[in-house]
Parts: structure tokens; C-alpha cells; sequence
């Protein structure tokens, strides 16, 4: 989970850098709030890196790192405990299938388009990985074609996105 | 002043047949509109402009102005129940209506949503009447000082939201003001941060960003928990619950004033943006607000400001649309089209030539919401089901929600790519607790806070940001605002130890 | 059933393949058969927007009943995806779009965008808007020599693009030292901001700023691009009579509609006829007449003619522009 999250920070962090370097080739006036605000920004990211690297990995019930400083210092800006984000290992994987479906939605519908890519998904989805019945998944999937056909096709006359390979 | 004898005939014209079948079908058209996300009760007048040619200009108004005035509630249905605003100036809605489905009482939160969102529409309309007359003053007292002075008030609502911590939320909020900057420069004529990427344009396209950082990040995270939006030992949504949230709005009666007041204010300064409104009167209310520790978490109060502040916006726009003819919102505009399409001539002081079409308007502006609110009211329990049903197939939905929403608005597909890369950076933020809609702040107010900074550096010196009071009175307000918690902590820690 | 049932979703979605894939129009003769897509590069409500639609019912007239026009907002980039949309599609007539010019040429020459102007194809156009220098009167200026006399004249504009590329233009012309406050959101902004006082100046088409001056909120001191002054501004002169001359011949807000490049003559033909026929239609110009939108239509011949004239001019401007823009 740290390992992760120090993942995230530094990814974040440079993306401040490239945006700062890109930043430095630009006229002066059009570079100067973007600089400031760079450069606070990857303090900011820093400071909680460091938070993040220097702490023993100590989580409490709400799974919130404390930072025993900044509670003193700031009441009520803490975040309200919620469920427990130390995901066990199994909440984990499902979620990575769940992205992984998402993105071959994505691709799908880029390719051949929504109207197709669709109800594929859905029923696909349904079926074969939250393991609802073939009744339900055909369903779904045609209920949510019909859905999108009278309201985006008929009555928007959107032109949904038609896929490269069509 | 006010013409009773019209405003009475224009009254019964719209009770009347076919004038409530108009009223009807456009209220029920824009809250399915504002309902699903990526369409908005600008599109639905947009549709249905077409289907008007034939009848009468106040007919039309009638048809128009119900289906948009309804969507402004509509929209509230799904920040509450999925963490997607149905349009951006719900936004406001998520921070405690979506806990409040967590928990269980979706009912109360859409009640409370339905009869804020009519409250402010109400009110909003009746101060904007009565601002008539000192319409003009006011909005010249608005300039780039104030714009910008509004901005960063909008932004000091990161350092007020809880979600995380506050160095996250201010990290949060510096990468969305940053993101705020991608695209073309309008003051020095400079593209930022395109990587020579056409689409880039414009800058990141706001409304498929909110979609995925709200909704994909929760929808994922649904599937991962493997139960329902609400959690386990709720008590299923109920007719007393919406009942309750009615209840609700009606004790925080001086809140819904106050939220609609500013709202109908920010909604008559154009140049601002109404998707601030729902923010700052959030804000305001978490201020003003006594046992304040709550929101964020599901209070009942947020929900309320949010509501009545967006709905009561639209009245403000009606003003500079009135008094100049500058459209005070892209739904102002869209309806002055309209009527050029039904041809009149807009240009002309509208009140002496088209004063039944003013008061049509009106009348429409407020029978919508009552209708709206009616509905809404009777189906919220039934919709709140929806927050009990198994995450396998409300997800999916979400996803391909978010998907079409996000291509629909402008046809680029592009606007997908947006919402899938915010969607996975809204998931990490979710897990990581960066708190999202202080990103959100930042990528809708950093551009705007800069270009007026900008132009008001252009105007004169640095010191007219002190100097105007307007301008001041908003700058002690934000200073006041990052330093009274600490005031208030030194306080009670003096008094404890004392 | 097992079988029998998988069967069925399996043709389930090869139907659905089917149906999308097969092509709608096939046959040249049968032109036109489906739905005609036109572009406005504007968000709905606006000049463009409201003129595209007004033409599109008035056109349906001259259209075969099935045949029906849809309106597609696009705003983006200053109209310019609008215009490569347009420019990309397949010159078939069925994609057009409205174009403001000569707005779209200035983006062309500066950042190639995937269009060019001088290919495409003109039907014709429906306005040539004269366009009006305004003064706030909060301002101590009130005529043309004030302002060129002056030291630092704030002239409020929302950036150099669409209509709003003649500004640059015009001040260089009567040699005004201009400050340009770029960035407003739109041009009501920008006109409010003069009304305020923030800014002295502004130029606008007559249509948008049409009641502001009515209502004396700004003073109308110059009209550009018109032949005579006009009747709701009599003491307005106009640029040829203030002594530059070129300035009514630079100075326009056009509005035109045209389709992609190499069309097939014969559709070509048959869209400028459709869209001269509409621009004359009795009920059109009714409408023209009493929503105050006017209409000074040209066909698509004269479209092109005039345009290429234009552009010729706004190629000599070229180093003015590069002083704003790069």
C-alpha cells in the first residue's frame, strides 16, 4: 500500500516537473501564475511524500495516515474515518479486472464503435465476471442498447461514435 | 410597476389547457435531461427548439423555460445517488449527498434536494424582480477585481472540504489549477501545455473530467466492495424519509435564503460561471452553519445550500439577459435564440414589446419547479432504490453512463479518453484520499482566477484589489476563512487550558 | 436449448453488425436521401447558431419530406474544429457548415489548422454584418480623432479570432495606440466590460451591439463595412467617409456557408441553388424582418469572388497579426 501510494506521489510529482519544464518556454506573462503555482504545488507533493516515507507504517482504524503535527495544527480539516482502505488482497485484484474490463470498453467502443461495443460489453461483463444469469446479462445488454439508440440516435440525433474499423 | 391584469391572464394561460400539458411535459422532459449526465436542461431546450416552430412565441416559452428550470433539479438525482452530477452546477450536491445515500438516506437527501432546489428557484426569481430597478448599478460594480476575488474564494473551498488531509487537498487543488492552464493562452495569444495536440484547444474538457473522477472512482470501487451504495444495516428509502428531508429544509429556512440570495447573485454577475454558485453557498453554509463538523459527511445542510443556490442562479441570469441583452448563462442565451427564431426582436427593451412573453417566463420559472418538485418528491423513495441494488449492475451502467454522457456533449471522442484517464486518477485519489473535488475546484476556477488576475493588472495597479470594497469586503472574507479555524483552535485551546 | 439460445444472442449481435454496417446512401441519382449535417461552430443561442437554424426550417421547404437538417454545435478552438470538420468530411453534400470569415483565416495562416479557406466550397452567403467602433462613454474620448490622439486607448475584446480579427486591423488603420484586453469569455463580457468603464473602446457587429448603442450605454463613433449609415445610428459615419475607405472594404463580418473541397459540380450546384432559393424565400425574409436579423444574400459565384478579394487584402495584413499573435 505505501509502496503504491509513493507510486502516485511521484507520478504526480512529475507531471509538475514536465508541466514546469514546458512552462519555462513560454512568454512571460503567460508563464509566470503557472510557474508559482507549479512550484507550490510540487512543494506540497513533497512535503507529503516525505510525510509518507519517513513514518512507520502505522494505520489506525480509519486507515488514514497520521501526520500528529498537522492534527494539532489544524482541527476539522481531518478526513472522516471511512470504511478501510488497506484493501485486502482479494478487493484488490477484483478492482484491477474491473479497471481492465473498463479499458477494453473503452478500446472497444473505439474501434467499433458504441452501438456495438456496448451490449457486447455488458452482457460479457455480466456474464463472465459478476456471474449473473444469461437471462439477466441478454437483458441488461439489450435493455441498455435500446436505451441508447432512441435517446442518443433518435431523439438527439447524436452521432454515436461509429469505431475506427466500421 | 408590475401588470396584474397580464401576470393574471399569463397565470391562467399556463393552467389552462394545453397550457399545463406544455408545462407538464417540459418539466418531466428536463428533469430526465438534468437526470442523466452528459445532457442538460441547455440541450433539452436545444431539442425541443425545432419541435416549436409552429405554436405561439409564449407557448414556446412556456414549453422551453419548464423543461429547463425542472433539469436543475434533475441533475441533483444522480450527485446524490451515483456521485455524478447530472450537470456541472450539481456539483456542489456530491460533497454530502452522495454520504447521505451511503448511509442510507438517499430519500431524505433527494427530498431535501427537491424542495431546496423549488425554494431557491422561488426566491432566486423574486430577488431578481426585485433588483430590477437597480440592475444596472450592480452589475457595474462587478469587475475584474471582483471576478477574480470570486475565483479564489472558489478556491479557498479546498482548504474547507474534508476528504482528506489538508496538505492532500491543497496538492489536489494546486494539480487542478495547474491542469486549469492546458490550452490556449486568450491573454497572451499562447497554446499551454497542448503538446502540439489540437484537441487540447480548449483546455481539458471540465464536464467528462467531473465524470470520471466522481463516478468511475466510485463505480469501481463498488464493484470492488461487492455491496450496494448504501451500506449493509440501512433502513431502506421510505416515503417518511423523503418527508423528512421536506421537514429538514423547511427548519434550515434562513440557510435556504441566504444559499438562494447568493446564488441569485452569482447568477447575475455573467462572466463568473453558475457551477460556482452550488460551491460558494456550500461554502457559506459550512461557515455559518452551527455543529458544522458533519459536513462533508452526509449533513442534510450542504445538500440544501448546494440546491438552492443553483436553482436560484437562474433567476439571477435573467437580469443582465433582461437589462442588456447579454445572456447571463448558456441557457439565457440559448432561450434568447429561441425567441429570435420565433421572430422577435430581442434587441428592443423586452419589456415594453414582449412583456406577456417576459411574464410567461417567469410563470414558467416557477410552475416548473413546482411540478418538478411534486414529481420528484413522489418518486424519490422509488428512486432511491437504486442505491440498494448490487453493485454488478449498477457499475456497468455507470461506466457506460459516464462513457456516452461525456461523447454526447461535443462528439469528440477525445471527451472519452478524458473521462476514462480521470476516472482511473479519481480512483487512485480515492484510495490514496486526495480528496477529488478539490481537483475539481482547481481545473474549473485556476484559468478563470489567472485571466482575471490578469486583466485587472492590466486595468490599474495591484491596489485596486483593496481598494474597491466590493473587491475587499471578498478578500477579508477569504482571509477570514483560512485563518478562523486556526483562530477558533487557539481559542478553545486558551479557554481549555485556562 | 442451450444451443438454440446461444445461437440467438449470437445473432443477436451479427445483426447488429449488419445494421450498422451497411451504407446508407449508394445511388448519385437519389441525391438528396438522408439527413444533411450542418456545423456551427458556436454554442446554440448565438448569431450563427440562430441564423443556421432559421435557414435550416426555412429550408426544408425545397427538401424531399424524409430529408431533414440537423444542427451540430461545436464550439472549439474559436470555431476552427467547427471549420476542419466541415473542411474533412466527404464532399458528398451532405456536411456543410456556417463560416465566419474572414475570422477562420487568420487561425489558418498562424496555426495550421486542418483546413484551408481557399478550398472550400462556397454556396453562398446569407450576411455581410458591418461592424461598429464603440466608445464607452465612461470613457473621456467620444470621436475617432479623440482616440487617436489619445496615449492608451483599452479596447476589450475576447482574443483575435472570429470576427473580432478586424479589431487589430482597424486600429492600426486610424492609427490608434491600442491596448488589447483579451481573454473576456465572450463578447457580452467584452461590451460589458466597456459599458463599465474598464475598458474605452470596442468593435463588434452591428447585430450584437445593436441595443447597447440604442439604449446609449455605447457610443457608436464609426461603421465599417456598410455602403450608408445606417438609420438607427444616423450620426454615425461611415469609414469611407471619415477618409478610409479601406476599412470598409477590409472590415466585415461575413457569414457564409460552404461544404468540404472538391465537391461533384452537380451537387455542388444543386446545394447553392437550394441555399439561394431559402435565402430568397418570402417567409425567410419575413422572419429576417421582424426578429431585426437582416439577410444580404449572395450566391455562391459572387461568395467566392468577393471572399477571394478579401483574403488577398487580409494576406498584406499579415505582419500586423504576427505583432498580436506570436
Amino acid at each position: 500500500m505505501k509502496r503504491e501510494e509513493l507510486a502516485f506521489d511521484l507520478s504526480l510529482m512529475a507531471v509538475m516537473v514536465l508541466m514546469l519544464v514546458m512552462n519555462f518556454a513560454y512568454r512571460p506573462g503567460a508563464r509566470q501564475v503557472p510557474m508559482l503555482t507549479g512550484i507550490c504545488t510540487l512543494g506540497l507533493l513533497s512535503a507529503i511524500t516525505v510525510q509518507l516515507l519517513r513514518k512507520t507504517v502505522r494505520k489506525d482504524k480509519s486507515g488514514n495516515a497520521i501526520e500528529p503535527q498537522e492534527e494539532e495544527k489544524l482541527p476539522g480539516l481531518e478526513a472522516p474515518s471511512e470504511n478501510d482502505y488497506a484493501a485486502s488482497p482479494g478487493k484488490k485484484r477484483k478492482e484491477v479486472m474491473v479497471i481492465i474490463w473498463l479499458l477494453l470498453l473503452t478500446a472497444a467502443s473505439y474501434l467499433i464503435g458504441f452501438l456495438l461495443a456496448i451490449p457486447l460489453y455488458m452482457f460479457l461483463f455480466l456474464f463472465f465476471f459478476a456471474k449473473e444469469s444469461w437471462k439477466t446479462s441478454l437483458g441488461m445488454s439489450i435493455g441498455i442498447f435500446v436505451v441508447i439508440y432512441v435517446v442518443f440516435v433518435k431523439v438527439l440525433n447524436v452521432e454515436v461514435f461509429k469505431g475506427l474499423l466500421i | 410597476m408590475i401588470e396584474w391584469s397580464l401576470m393574471g391572464s399569463t397565470l391562467l394561460e399556463m393552467l389552462y389547457w394545453p397550457g399545463i400539458a406544455y408545462l407538464l411535459s417540459g418539466s418531466i422532459i428536463g428533469m430526465i435531461f438534468g437526470a442523466i449526465p452528459g445532457l442538460s436542461g441547455t440541450t433539452a431546450i436545444v431539442v425541443l427548439i425545432p419541435l416549436t416552430f409552429g405554436m405561439p412565441p409564449a407557448t414556446a416559452m412556456l414549453w422551453l423555460a419548464s423543461a429547463y428550470g425542472a433539469a436543475t433539479y434533475g441533475g441533483a438525482i444522480p450527485a446524490i445517488l451515483i456521485n455524478t452530477p447530472g450537470e456541472p452546477p450539481n456539483a456542489a450536491t456530491v460533497i454530502d449527498g452522495y454520504p447521505m445515500a451511503k448511509k442510507g438516506k438517499a430519500g431524505v437527501a433527494l427530498g431535501a434536494a427537491a424542495t431546496a432546489s423549488t425554494l431557491g428557484g422561488f426566491i432566486g426569481l423574486f430577488i431578481a424582480l426585485a433588483m430590477i430597478p437597480v440592475i444596472n448599478k450592480f452589475l457595474m460594480a462587478f469587475s475584474y477585481q471582483e471576478f477574480f476575488m470570486m475565483a479564489l474564494l472558489g478556491l479557498c473551498i479546498i482548504a474547507v472540504v474534508s476528504e482528506g488531509t489538508l496538505l492532500k487537498g491543497l496538492a489536489a487543488g494546486g494539480l487542478g489549477v495547474m491542469l486549469s492552464f492546458v490550452g490556449f493562452d486568450p491573454i497572451n495569444s499562447v497554446l499551454r501545455f497542448t503538446f502540439g495536440i489540437q484537441y487540447l484547444w480548449d483546455g481539458i474538457p471540465v464536464v467528462p473530467a467531473l465524470f470520471g473522477l466522481l463516478a468511475i472512482g466510485e463505480a469501481i470501487d463498488l464493484l470492488g466492495r461487492g455491496h450496494a451504495i448504501a451500506a449493509e444495516n440501512t433502513p431502506p428509502p421510505s416515503r417518511r424519509q423523503v418527508l423528512t428531508g421536506i421537514r429538514e429544509t423547511f427548519a434550515n429556512w434562513f440557510l435556504v435564503i441566504r444559499s438562494s440570495a447568493l446564488g441569485t447573485f452569482i447568477g447575475a454577475v455573467p462572466g463568473v460561471g453558475g457551477t460556482v454558485a452550488g460551491f460558494l453557498a456550500y461554502l457559506q453554509a459550512k461557515n455559518t452553519c452551527r455543529n458544522n463538523e458533519t459536513f462533508g459527511q452526509g449533513d442534510v445542510r450542504g445538500v440544501i445550500a448546494s440546491e438552492a443556490a443553483n436553482d436560484a442562479k437562474e433567476g439571477g441570469a435573467l437580469l443582465p439577459t433582461l437589462a442588456f441583452g447579454i445572456p447571463g448563462s448558456s441557457a439565457m442565451a440559448v432561450l434568447l435564440g429561441a425567441l429570435t427564431l420565433h421572430g422577435l426582436d430581442v434587441g428592443q427593451n423586452i419589456f415594453s414589446m414582449h412583456l406577456d412573453i417576459v411574464y410567461m417566463l417567469i410563470m414558467a420559472g416557477l410552475g416548473c419547479h413546482i411540478v418538478a418538485a411534486i414529481i420528484g418528491l413522489s418518486l424519490a423513495d422509488k428512486v432511491a432504490v437504486l442505491t440498494r441494488i448490487r453493485p454488478a449492475l449498477v457499475a456497468p451502467v455507470i461506466f457506460i453512463v459516464c462513457i456516452v454522457g461525456a461523447y454526447a456533449l461535443n462528439n469528440k471522442i477525445g471527451d472519452v479518453f478524458v473521462c476514462i484517464v480521470f476516472g482511473l486518477l479519481g480512483y487512485e485519489m480515492r484510495k490514496f484520499r486526495y480528496p477529488r473535488i478539490a481537483l475539481i475546484l482547481g481545473l474549473l476556477l485556476g484559468n478563470m482566477a489567472e485571466i482575471n488576475l490578469r486583466q485587472a493588472l492590466m486595468m490599474g495597479s495591484a491596489w485596486k484589489f483593496v481598494t474597491r470594497p466590493i473587491s475587499l469586503a471578498m478578500f477579508i472574507l477569504i482571509l477570514l476563512l483560512l485563518f478562523m479555524p486556526m483562530i477558533k483552535y487557539f481559542t478553545n485551546k486558551k479557554r481549555n487550558s485556562g | 436449448m442451450k444451443k438454440l439460445l446461444s445461437g440467438m444472442i449470437f445473432g443477436f449481435f451479427l445483426l447488429q453488425g449488419v445494421y450498422l454496417g451497411v451504407p446508407a446512401d449508394l445511388a448519385a441519382a437519389d441525391f438528396p436521401s438522408k439527413n444533411f449535417s450542418w456545423y456551427v461552430g458556436y454554442s446554440p443561442g448565438g448569431g450563427f447558431d440562430t441564423y443556421s437554424r432559421a435557414l435550416a426550417k426555412y429550408m426544408q421547404k425545397y427538401l424531399p419530406a424524409k430529408v431533414n437538417i440537423v444542427i451540430l454545435n461545436r464550439p472549439g478552438a474559436a470555431s476552427q474544429e467547427a471549420a476542419a470538420t466541415v473542411y474533412n468530411a466527404k464532399p458528398d453534400g451532405y456536411t456543410l457548415g456556417i463560416w465566419p470569415m474572414p475570422g477562420l483565416y487568420v487561425p489558418q495562416v498562424f496555426f495550421s489548422p486542418k483546413y484551408d479557406v481557399k478550398k472550400v466550397t462556397w454556396y453562398g452567403t446569407v450576411l455581410v454584418e458591418p461592424m461598429v467602433l464603440a466608445i464607452s462613454p465612461k470613457s473621456p474620448y467620444r470621436t475617432v480623432k479623440d482616440l487617436q490622439q489619445a496615449q492608451n486607448v483599452r479596447v476589450a475584446l475576447t482574443g483575435f479570432s472570429g470576427p473580432e480579427v478586424v479589431v487589430p486591423i482597424t486600429m492600426e488603420t486610424l492609427g490608434i495606440k491600442a491596448q488589447f484586453i483579451t481573454g473576456h469569455k465572450g463578447s457580452g463580457e467584452a461590451m460589458l466590460a466597456a459599458v463599465r468603464g474598464d475598458a474605452d473602446a470596442v468593435i463588434y457587429t452591428f447585430g450584437s451591439i445593436r441595443k447597447l448603442l440604442i439604449s446609449k450605454e455605447l457610443l457608436p463613433v464609426l461603421l465599417m463595412g456598410d455602403k450608408a449609415r445606417d438609420p438607427e445610428i444616423p450620426d454615425t459615419p461611415t469609414a469611407t467617409e471619415a477618409g478610409y475607405a479601406e476599412l470598409d472594404e477590409a472590415v466585415a463580418a461575413w457569414r457564409v456557408i460552404g461544404g468540404p473541397p472538391n465537391m461533384p459540380p452537380d451537387r455542388m450546384k444543386y446545394m447553392r441553388d437550394l441555399l439561394w432559393k431559402t435565402m430568397n424565400d418570402k417567409d425567410f425574409r419575413e422572419w429576417s424582418e421582424k426578429s431585426k436579423r437582416p439577410v444580404n444574400a449572395m450566391t455562391g459565384e459572387q461568395t467566392e469572388a468577393a471572399l477571394a478579394k478579401v483574403l488577398n487584402r487580409y494576406d498584406s495584413y499579415k505582419p500586423l497579426f504576427e505583432k498580436y499573435i506570436k
